[in-house]
């Protein structure tokens, strides 16, 4: 598989003035290849939406970004605003939480999906609302020609949040980077637009960033998942291992805090103890340290670890795992 | 607490009427936590707003022991608020931004009681560490604490009178998913230390399920289908329950969460006027006669243990068969 984003060694810092500024994402590296669905899963304040913010450069002062994002090769860092705008509007795609907000509510949804495919190519008005209808029509809304017309008020949320997924493919993108698409919506609704969206990505071979704090729909989605903890990624692999094999200390104790339909209601549910880390007060070492059952006083509390390659695409950043023995010692209940 | 015939009526132009709620009953016996899910606009909602009384209902009665909430003037309802206390959705919403937790907590405590300032305050300390926050908690202000931390604070304000209900309004879905899990352990361990009863809302079926003795299903403003925890999971009959369940997605079994329901999703905002509310939805209901000209009432089902308001009350395989007829 060829690789089509590489993020590598990315910070965000927020500049605060006088004071010290705030790590909000720290040495974060990954890569997403061409037709893959990378699930980016963590608390809010965990870094996730600025890691997707920072690759399309839409963080600004008093965001300080540093380390490099390439897309097909592509530095985009060094690209003047001109020509980022253009691999914006043409190679990526995004799909916001709330669609309510996110579309323009004085102009039709027809009108908001020709901008975005006028602003990527040279292409006659006529022939991009043609192409908009169609793209209504692929996304299920019904009687899309009529429906064109209509202001984004008279859509359902799970109906505008449709829209937003035919905005976003319009301009046929490289990378689709969704963030928490599903999270405004019902259940329901969520299964449905869920459904579509994965039918839409296996049909075009989009590669997909799915940034979310479900892991259930990370898991039915994504082929391969990131955890992030205080803006750092803990761990990496595929789906199937990191849900069934958890190496992360973090990782197990979200996987068992999860309440599922099948949980034993006699027993109290197994938590996380503590609270979510504070950016202007991170611990030393390990982030999780405080809240880690299994760490020591020694490593853990001083040195912060970095990601461990495990087995093949499996990484994880633990000090704990290193050793053998330590990694049949963890356990969280 | 009993609630009958409870409903809410809004004018919407046109002579047309919503049903936020209709013609909803249910019983909540001391002790036990009575759960009400459903999606949003299902009417779970205004049901908290009518019983604390934040809105009055069309229709309908509801009594808090041999007391009808409805009747009671202003003065009486000020009385029965104690009894009645609700903990939101947004903790940081919630709370006072400008009050320090001492003063969030005391103030049902100075409205209510006649303690004086030094009660007042142990009772405070003692309300923070039932609800497992540090004495020194008490100077902080809701931005100088976390999400948890102040869901914490909002259980603590409502469980300071001792109230005979307590009203959890999407109280855990706010808060991230690590901090979750302690927060329902905490509404469990008061819940058997202090007798405490619950009204529990959410629109996530695994919560309700987790923490309710009694479950109603809500849908546009009626039960759907009630039941005890045991056998509404392990029997549901609805295509509604089914389809929620279908719905859920778990990260721990191969994808379930594929769509169990025809159309595409666009038809429930315009209401059927008569006929099941939810048969543009069924697999089962969508064409038959019955089900277009008649709303099922909510009747006790075979097993006779839970009741259902549906015309074909089939099982989960049943409705996977019929699901699969329809080519989904």
């Amino acid at each position: 598989m060829t690789s089509l984003l590489n993020v590598k060694n990315l910070a965000v810092d927020i500049e605060l003035g006088k004071s010290e500024p705030l790590h909000a994402v720290r040495d974060v590296s990954f890569t997403v290849n061409k037709g893959e669905k990378l699930g980016l899963v963590g608390e809010s304040g965990s870094g996730k939406s600025l890691t997707a913010l920072a690759i399309m450069r839409l963080l600004h002062r008093p965001f300080r970004i540093s380390g490099s994002v390439s897309l097909d090769g592509q530095e985009l860092y060094s690209l003047n605003n001109k020509e980022m705008a253009r691999v914006r509007s043409g190679q990526l795609g995004i799909i916001y939480q709330d669609p309510t907000s996110s579309l323009n509510p004085v102009f039709t949804v027809g009108e908001q999906i020709i901008e975005a495919i006028q602003l990527s190519e040279k292409i006659s008005k006529a022939d991009a609302r043609t192409r908009a209808i169609d793209l209504l029509a692929e996304v299920g809304v019904k009687d899309a020609k009529t429906r064109a017309n209509n202001y984004p008020h008279q859509f359902s949320g799970g109906m505008r949040q449709r829209v937003m997924i035919a905005m976003a493919i319009s301009t046929n993108p490289k990378l689709l980077i969704a963030d928490e698409p599903t999270t405004a919506l019902d259940v329901t609704t969520q299964a449905r637009v869920m459904e579509l969206l994965s039918r839409i990505v296996e049909q075009r071979g989009l590669a997909v960033i799915l940034i979310t704090h479900d892991l259930g729909v990370a898991s039915q989605f994504c082929d391969r998942l990131s955890v992030m903890y205080g803006g750092k990624i803990v761990e990496n692999g595929s789906i199937k291992d990191v849900i069934s094999n958890p190496l992360h200390p973090y990782t197990k104790a979200l996987i068992n805090s999860v309440c599922t339909v099948d949980l034993d209601v006699t027993k109290p549910m197994i938590a996380i103890g503590g609270q979510p880390p504070v950016l202007s007060d991170l611990p030393t070492g390990c982030t999780f340290h405080p809240r880690c059952p299994s760490a020591n006083t020694t490593t853990c509390v001083s040195v912060t670890p970095s990601l461990e390659m495990i087995s093949a695409n499996r990484t994880v950043a633990c000090d704990l795992i290193k050793t053998e023995s330590h990694l049949k010692g963890i356990s969280i209940a | 607490m009993r609630v009958e015939n409870l409903s809410k009526h809004y004018d919407v132009g046109n002579k047309k009427k919503l049903k936020a709620v209709d013609d909803v009953s249910f019983v909540i016996n001391s002790g036990e936590t009575f759960g009400l899910v459903g999606e949003s606009g299902s009417g779970k909602s205004t049901i908290a707003k009518l019983i604390m009384r934040l809105e009055d209902p069309t229709a309908g009665r509801i009594y808090l022991g041999d007391t009808n909430l409805l009747e009671l003037n202003r003065k009486d309802l000020l009385d029965a608020r104690r009894d009645l206390q609700m903990v939101f959705q947004n903790p940081f919403d919630a709370l006072n931004r400008r009050k320090r937790v001492r003063d969030i907590i005391e103030l049902p405590l100075k409205v209510h009681t006649s303690l004086n300032e030094k009660e007042r305050e142990d009772r405070v300390i003692e309300l923070l560490e039932l609800v497992g926050l540090r004495p020194e908690m008490i100077e902080r202000f809701p931005h100088e604490m976390s999400g948890g931390q102040c869901q914490r604070v909002g259980i603590a304000r409502a469980i300071a009178l001792n109230p005979k209900i307590l009203i959890l309004d999407e109280s855990v879905s706010a808060v991230d998913v690590s901090i979750q899990a302690q927060i329902l352990n905490l509404l469990r361990e008061l819940q058997d230390k202090l007798h405490l009863t619950y009204l529990f809302i959410s629109h996530d079926l695994s919560i309700v399920r987790y923490m309710s003795h009694k479950i109603a299903v809500l849908y546009q403003g009626e039960i759907a289908e009630f039941g005890t925890r045991e056998h509404l999971f392990t029997n549901p009959l609805h295509p509604y329950t089914h389809t929620l369940m279908n719905s859920i997605p778990d990260p721990f079994h191969e994808k379930s969460g594929k769509v169990s329901e025809i159309g595409t999703g666009d038809e429930s905002i315009d209401k059927v006027s008569t006929g099941c509310a939810f048969r543009s939805r069924c697999a089962i209901g969508s064409q038959k006669e019955i089900c277009i000209s008649s709303n099922p009432d909510l009747t006790a089902s075979a097993s006779a243990h839970d009741l259902v308001a549906c015309h074909f009350p089939t099982t989960s395989s049943e409705y996977a068969e019929a699901l699969k007829s329809v080519g989904k």
